[in-house]
């Protein structure tokens, strides 16, 4: 398990990540989202044991990463501009990492690289960039580790390859139990992968809870009231946004579907529909809470 | 994995990584040795005997190969910058910091993988290139004996000093986050102290009148000879240099090997250190930690306001020029160091505050100079604070060898060189501290007075070595030792008269100055080998005389004899009386020497070409006293073996007299152009016969600085027949071959005949 406990990185006077406390489970796919400069990559990179955090703690399994060569061969750190030797190749690559990650899995590197169609011993520079995250996540998946800290790893990959890299993980979590641990602010492309997803902003941590959880406890409801009916008059639901197009609103409301429900029936309104949130809305949803109004950033 | 694996398989990838500043720097050290190893084998064949060209082959070759080498030193300083900034580079991008901090690696192993690939990188090449030079000389015919020892040598030592300096680039390299912020901190670390250090001795020579940098003192031992090896590039420069000096004799280099070892493990810690504190957030920054940037821009701004100000201020001798010079500079190396640290030219006053302040501390150093608020020039101990001191006036000993003949290992001879400072100061423990006191006080008062005049506008005192109706100018050097043992040293120039001049004449008997001044005093009977006196003119010396067939008794008497004389005499007397002849008291090696010389001469220098052109004055020409008239004992012995004394110039066939007006310095200078009219012929014999009586020859008068002369030029113009055959030598002004060559000569000061001041006026 990895384990923040308040966790503090500055860069001289902006605090990119602010008393974090989160805890990474084991087997699920972890999702990192957060706004531009929510401190994602910060919060990886302590991880990953690249950056030393000014306070608290990380730790995987109980061990401190940073300068824990133990520690930190339980994880492999995908950043977001994955650096390649200079005019190497996939195959001179996987000799680097066999050197340092002992359960480098050779034979399974082969293999995958056949199966994504890539030449072990074209020089990566002449790749795409989404060939070159193909590389970099069939190192990572080829290193053995428990962990796998990917880094908008998944920008720039096809919906192909965006799926048989999801099922590359699911088979690894299922085999050897596998953790990635994801960041990324393209929520669509976590939605369907992510088990358990922490929300960063500005810094702090928002919520870190399960998927399927986040979603139970977060509706949009469409609605028309009876005359004279406000939203505010609507007793038993946490309304978190209100948007109103004619007579028809649209509420935002926190709590358990059947609650909702029962709300909404009580309140007798001329016609109510409950639709589940994608995890972009809840994403927006969150962060408005927290002042992060989108449209201001858009108008 | 065991670790010890892991390591070297970490070693081996990287330098695949670095192939190419191993390719660059084989390619430079192949050209650098065995390319010109088999080039210099081609000037074998200038020479027509086959065994001289190899010799001097070999003996280029060795030069090539050793540690005395110059061109090796750049070659080194480029390879250091190349492996120190490539090693670490990595750690100025982001993702390359990612990479390498996020894989299973400790840092230190990261370090010491890179750390000893940059010296593996140079040490390869070099060594191997160095290798296939020696084979290319022995293909060639050279002494592999003589070659492979010398290369090894020189291997240890240069990779010693590039160490030394590599470890200070990656000092530099963690210090900084981009690769070019990396070079100009190498540079400053190479060059800052010995930029300090010359400036600081620049506004010491500048400001104080008493400062000298040669003798001992806090600036010239500790802070200048010391901090100017505060650099790796300076104190490898230094011990190259050092070698330089001692041609083909080994100097001593355990201690300075051992201390740039111990001090290059030192850096390799604290640079492991840094590597480890290195925040992997410093990529790209111009530095990595904050703290270390207020202290390098503080002493960069200080050092080139400093700097700007004393040049403007030399170049116009006006404080209002320095004082610009001081905020220019400053303030120019401020702003663009503050470009440098954020990369962005709107952050040019970013530390104002900083900036005046360190613009307020140059001035106040500059004016601490200027109005010397310290009293370096002011400096006079109490007599109770002085254990001893030794002093060196110029003009009083100038005519005294101080050195000695020696052999050097391929057999050739060579007159060291020791300056007069340096031997003053080992030979001479003057108690009597309140003589020079006295001397230095008047010095301090004639500093304080010219400072007064400088001040009003006057221009700065006119000082020379010639003696003057009032006495003469001196520069006067003093070496305080303290009663602590610290030692201080000043230096006035200043006229040497009134009371001056009775100190002087004091000291100049003093028994511990004369030992600290004339090696002669301190010669013993058995150092004497052979005694020689030139007592006749010729012109190449043909007349010395060679005392052969002495006793070890007489020559021992000789000597006792002459320097009981010699320190016997006063300047006074030395001022009445012009020596009659010259006399040397010459070791075994000196003799030795000058057979050599003869021998070499013989047989056209085969063996030693290249010390034909040396000059042969360099050992026959030194160590010669003065015999005075007044040396009645002296001139006894050197009568009892045979030798007349007296008469330097009797068998000069003189034709002419030719005498020049007494003129001041300035008519001489405004009247250059009508100068022969100020010039007049005796002719008459008997004139000449009376004036030969009392002129003494000029380079006598050399070793006789105090001699008293009137101030007119005097010329023997003479017939030498052994002359005609030789044109080349004749004198230019030859007429209608009445006299071939010219003789300068003095008249002593108040005989100047009647008849003369005739002609003259």
């Amino acid at each position: 398990m990895i384990e923040a406990i308040n966790l503090t990185k500055r860069f001289e006077d902006i605090v990119a990540v602010d008393r974090i406390n989160a805890q990474i489970r084991d087997g699920s796919v972890f999702g990192l989202i957060g706004t531009n400069g929510a401190g994602k990559s910060t919060f990886l990179r302590m991880a990953a044991g690249v950056l030393k955090p000014d306070s608290g703690t990380i730790t995987i399994d109980g061990m401190e990463v940073f300068e824990n060569e133990e520690a930190k061969r339980r994880f492999f750190y995908i950043s977001d501009d994955q650096f390649f030797f200079s005019n190497s190749t996939p195959r001179d690559m996987m000799n680097y990492y066999r050197i340092v990650y002992p359960s480098f899995d050779k034979e399974r590197f082969h293999g995958l690289m056949r199966s994504f169609d890539l030449d072990e011993n074209r020089k990566i520079n002449t790749f795409s960039k989404g060939m070159k995250k193909q590389v970099s996540v069939i190192c990572g998946v080829c290193a053995g580790t428990d962990y796998l800290f990917c880094d908008e790893t998944f920008d720039g990959l096809d919906p192909v390859m965006r799926q048989a890299v999801k099922s590359i993980f699911a088979n690894d979590m299922q085999e050897r139990h596998l953790t990635p641990i994801i960041a990324s602010h393209n929520l669509r492309e976590l939605e369907d992968i992510c088990d358990h997803v922490g929300l960063l902003h500005k810094g702090g941590i928002l919520l870190s809870r399960e998927l399927d959880e986040m979603k139970m406890n977060i509706h949009k409801v469409q609605c028309v009231l009876a005359e004279g009916m406000e939203p505010e008059s609507l007793i038993g639901m946490e309304i978190i946004k209100t948007e109103r197009r004619g007579k028809l609103l649209t509420l935002t409301v926190r709590g358990d579907l059947s609650q909702v429900e029962h709300a909404m029936q009580t309140a007798n309104p001329v016609f109510y529909e409950t639709i589940p949130l994608s995890l972009e809305e809840i994403f927006i949803s969150e962060t408005e809470v927290v002042g992060y109004d989108i449209k201001k950033l858009i108008f | 994995m065991t670790s010890k694996n892991l390591f070297f398989r970490l070693m081996r990838e990287d330098l695949k990584r670095r192939m190419w500043a191993g390719a660059l720097l084989s390619l430079g050290f192949f050209f650098f040795y065995p390319v010109v190893a088999a080039f210099k084998a081609g000037s074998i064949r200038d020479y027509a005997d086959y065994a001289k060209g190899l010799a001097n082959y070999e003996n280029g070759l060795v030069q090539w190969l050793s540690f005395n080498c110059g061109m090796t030193v750049f070659l080194m300083m480029v390879a250091a910058l190349i492996c120190g900034l490539s090693s670490f580079s990595y750690l100025n991008s982001k993702s390359k910091v990612d990479f390498y901090h996020g894989i299973p690696v400790r840092r230190e192993k990261l370090f010491a993988v890179n750390f000893f690939d940059g010296i593996l990188l140079l040490a390869v090449p070099y060594g191997i290139c160095q290798v296939m030079a020696v084979l290319v000389g022995i293909a060639n015919g050279a002494n592999g004996s003589k070659l492979w020892p010398i290369a090894l040598a020189a291997f240890g030592l240069h990779i010693t000093y590039f160490i030394l300096m590599y470890v200070t680039v990656v000092v530099a390299a963690m210090m900084t986050g981009h690769l070019v912020i990396g070079f100009l901190g190498s540079m400053v670390f190479a060059f800052y102290m010995p930029a300090a250090v010359l400036l600081m001795t620049a506004y010491f020579s500048c400001f104080f009148r008493t400062y000298v940098s040669n003798l001992p003192g806090l600036l010239s031992e500790n802070i200048l000879k010391h901090g100017m090896r505060f650099s790796p590039v300076a104190e490898y420069i230094y011990q190259l240099m050092r070698n330089g000096e001692q041609y083909q004799r080994p100097v001593p280099m355990a201690v300075p090997v051992l201390i740039a070892w111990g001090v290059s493990l030192l850096l390799a810690a604290f640079a492991c250190f840094l590597y480890r504190k290195r925040p992997s957030e410093a990529a790209g920054r111009a530095m990595a930690f904050p703290v270390s940037r207020p202290v390098i821009r503080i002493l960069l701004t200080i050092l080139s306001a400093l700097g700007l100000g004393l040049f403007l201020y030399t170049v116009r001798s006006s404080m209002g020029w320095a004082v610009f010079g001081i905020v220019f500079g400053g303030g120019i190396c401020h702003c663009v160091v503050e470009i440098i640290y954020h990369l962005d030219f709107r952050k040019l006053f970013s530390h104002k505050l900083q900036l005046v302040g360190c613009l307020a501390v140059s001035m106040g150093i500059m004016l601490a100079f200027k109005y010397d608020l310290f009293g370096y020039d002011r400096y006079l101990p109490k007599a109770g604070q002085v254990r001893e001191a030794s002093i060196r006036m110029s003009g009083v000993t100038n005519w005294v060898s101080y050195g000695q003949t020696e052999r050097h290992p391929d057999g050739h001879y060579r007159w060291k060189y020791v300056s007069d400072s340096e031997y003053v100061l080992q030979n001479m423990k003057c108690h009597d501290v309140e003589n020079l006191l006295d001397i230095a006080s008047a010095g301090v008062e004639q500093v304080a007075e010219s400072k007064r005049k400088e001040a009003n506008g006057d221009e700065r005192e006119y000082y020379g070595y010639q003696p003057t109706e009032e006495g003469f100018w001196s520069r006067v050097e003093i070496c305080y030792t303290l009663n602590s043992g610290r030692k201080v040293s000043r230096s006035y120039s200043m006229a040497v008269n009134g009371k001056v001049r009775s100190a002087f004449e004091k000291l100049y008997v003093n028994e511990e100055f004369q030992r600290g001044v004339f090696p002669l005093l301190n010669m013993t009977a058995e150092q004497v080998d052979t005694i020689r006196f030139r007592g006749k003119y010729s012109r190449d010396n043909e007349n010395e005389i060679c005392l052969e067939g002495m006793s070890a008794g007489e020559k021992a008497q000789m000597l006792e004899t002459y320097q009981k004389e010699f320190a016997a005499m006063t300047v006074a007397r030395m001022e009445k009386e012009a020596p009659v002849g010259l006399i040397r008291f010459s070791k075994a090696i000196d003799e030795e020497a000058m057979r050599w010389w003869k021998q070499q001469e013989a047989n056209n220098f085969r063996d030693y070409q290249e010390y034909r052109y040396r000059s042969w004055r360099d050992f026959a020409n030194e160590d010669f006293y003065p015999v005075y008239p007044s040396f009645t004992e002296t001139i006894r012995l050197l009568q009892k073996q045979g030798i007349k004394v007296g008469g330097y110039l009797d068998d000069l066939n003189v034709q002419v007299i030719q005498v020049r007006a007494p003129l001041s310095e300035e008519t001489l200078y405004e009247k250059r152009q009508e100068i022969k009219e100020d010039y007049y012929a005796i002719e008459e014999s008997e004139q000449i016969a009376e004036l030969r009586k009392i002129l003494v020859f000029d380079g006598l008068c050399y070793y006789d600085p105090f001699f008293q002369s009137e101030n007119m030029a005097v010329s023997l113009m003479i017939w030498d027949s052994e002359l005609k055959e030789n044109r080349d030598y004749d004198y230019m002004d030859y007429e209608g071959e009445k006299w071939n060559d010219c003789i300068e000569v003095r008249l002593p000061k108040g005989e100047v005949p009647e008849f003369l001041w005739e002609v003259l006026r």
